[in-house]
């Protein structure tokens, strides 16, 4: 049977909502093809009930087991450096015809390295298609790969044609009601021993564009928008929206991929690659009122 | 002893990132630019200039190219190497990876602010939802997001070398069919000016 694995990127000691969405994508694959979901941990030293919880909320996305590592050598960000070994160790197990990353920076991270170590295609900013049998196919589904460059082109890879693993950067999507259950198989993993003990975190400070990174839906506000009203706006905005300031998309907007891009200044339009298969609205129209249309309250 | 870095360019000239990384490289010391084809226009952006032709690489595979430039930074002594974090054309960011996989290098992606402090690098990357400064061993890969940045002017004349004079025999070099997939075009939709508030949200609501 075949092996679909997703790397689930950890952040405040929960997947992210792009991991989570990268997990119900494989499991919609995984059933039509006849595959098995392999979800993948890369954790510091944690106790059981953490890789529980986790595993709990990664069982209702749909995956079939839990891979988890939880070392001292994967503590830390999704850095190739910390993570990459952990990552071919268990592709040269599984073997995988599909390994899912996340939308977000760990994409640009993880996704080069390990598809060079496998020999892999590589298909950033990628949606997944499912083509019911028709004559011919030859009665079987097809799994096609839509790969969203940033000059608007569009790649699209028939995983039927690539003699060779597959490494795909998911965008960013909403999670669907559970598609599996929250008691689910979890094998613990030893890490490989890395050569991080010549890399060091020296210091670390807050990221104000993380949440920009990983939203499915951005609305870019004017920069002179008052701080008390973006704190507010936020905080009332639905999951998985990010609402920014204009200004301070550039750090991010490389990797962000959103499926919906709603841009209340118009100008900054150029910043952003296409958005795949979803919506860009530039609109002149008052920020607050349709902030408050939203359900954004300010 | 300085190191020498090295920022690799593409032939068709530097993509934003890679414009990135040669801001960040000139402001860290002498730079050597390095293209994987014909590139006339190399010596603006570096003190030295080398560009690689050889029929060997004409079309290939972006690990074929990044064998071919980890053995060329190795010919020019370079152990930091930078790169964009993604090229102009398919904006894959194999390239840099497959440096650093044949220089057995540390890769550090899409990195803002670098120092080099003798061989001890210091490298700004957001991760995990936090802006970081590693500290990374040497020989290191680094890419850059496509950050605002300026590029002071050089002027270095371009010098041109083959795979066997930067050591490499070609036919060394194991070519495989670069998976790209058919180029169609782009189903992202453009984007439709709104201005009244009642349609923005229909498109909004429709768009999840």
């Amino acid at each position: 049977m075949a092996n679909i694995v997703v790397f689930i990127e950890v952040r405040d000691g929960a997947a992210t909502l792009p991991s989570r969405y990268a997990v119900t994508q494989a499991r919609r694959v995984a059933t039509e093809l006849g595959a098995t979901v392999y979800a993948l941990l890369a954790l510091g030293p944690v106790d059981d009930a953490t890789v529980q919880r986790l595993a709990g909320s990664l069982g209702l996305c749909g995956a079939d087991k839990i891979l988890c590592g939880a070392d001292a050598a994967l503590d830390g960000p999704a850095l190739d450096v910390y993570v990459g070994p952990f990552l071919q160790a268990v592709a040269d197990r599984l073997r995988p015809l599909l390994t899912l990353l996340p939308a977000g920076a760990v994409g640009p991270e993880l996704g080069p390295p390990l598809a060079v170590r496998l020999a892999a295609a590589y298909c950033p900013r990628a949606t997944l298609e499912l083509v019911p049998p028709g004559a011919e196919a030859g009665g079987q589904t097809r799994l096609l790969i839509h790969r969203h460059r940033a000059d608007g082109a569009e790649r699209v890879m028939d995983a039927r044609d690539v003699e060779r693993p597959i490494v795909v950067t998911l965008v960013a999507g909403t999670v669907p009601p559970p598609l599996g259950e929250a008691t689910v198989e979890v094998e613990m993993l030893t890490a490989p021993d890395a050569a991080r003990q010549e890399i060091r975190e020296l210091d670390s400070g807050p990221d104000d564009a993380a949440a920009f990174e990983l939203a499915t839906s951005v609305i870019v506000v004017p920069d002179d928008i008052a701080e008390e009203t973006l704190a507010s706006v936020r905080t009332s905005a639905p999951e998985g929206t990010a609402v920014v300031r204009a200004a301070d998309t550039a750090a991010q907007a490389d990797v962000a991929a959103p499926t919906r891009l709603l841009l209340l200044t118009p100008d900054s339009a150029g910043r952003f690659a296409p958005v795949p298969g979803g919506c860009v609205l530039p609109s002149t129209a008052n920020p607050n009122e349709v902030l408050a249309a939203l359900g954004c309250k300010s | 002893m300085q190191v020498v870095i090295v920022v690799c360019v593409e032939p068709t000239g530097p993509s934003a990132s890679t414009q990135a990384a040669l801001a960040a490289a000139a402001a860290l010391g002498p730079v050597t630019a390095v293209s994987a084809g014909p590139n006339p226009s190399l010596g603006r952006w570096a003190v030295r200039a080398v560009q690689l032709i050889d029929t060997a690489i004409e079309g290939a595979d972006p690990l074929t190219l990044g064998a071919v430039l980890a053995q060329a930074a190795s010919h020019l002594g370079g152990k930091l190497v930078l790169a964009g974090s993604a090229s102009g054309h398919e904006g894959r960011g194999l390239v840099p990876a497959a440096i650093a996989h044949h220089m057995k290098a540390v890769y550090l992606a899409r990195v803002e602010e670098v120092a080099l402090v003798d061989e001890t690098l210091v490298a700004t990357v957001r991760a995990g939802g936090r802006r970081r400064r590693m500290q990374l061993p040497l020989p290191a890969v680094l890419t850059f997001a496509p950050l605002p940045s300026t590029t002071p002017q050089q002027s270095a004349t371009v010098e041109t070398l083959s795979l066997a004079q930067i050591g490499l025999d070609p036919a060394t070099l194991v070519r495989r069919s670069d998976a790209l997939g058919a180029l169609v075009e782009g189903r992202a939709r453009r984007p439709v000016a709104v201005k009244s508030v009642p349609e923005i949200v229909k498109r909004w609501t429709q768009a999840e």
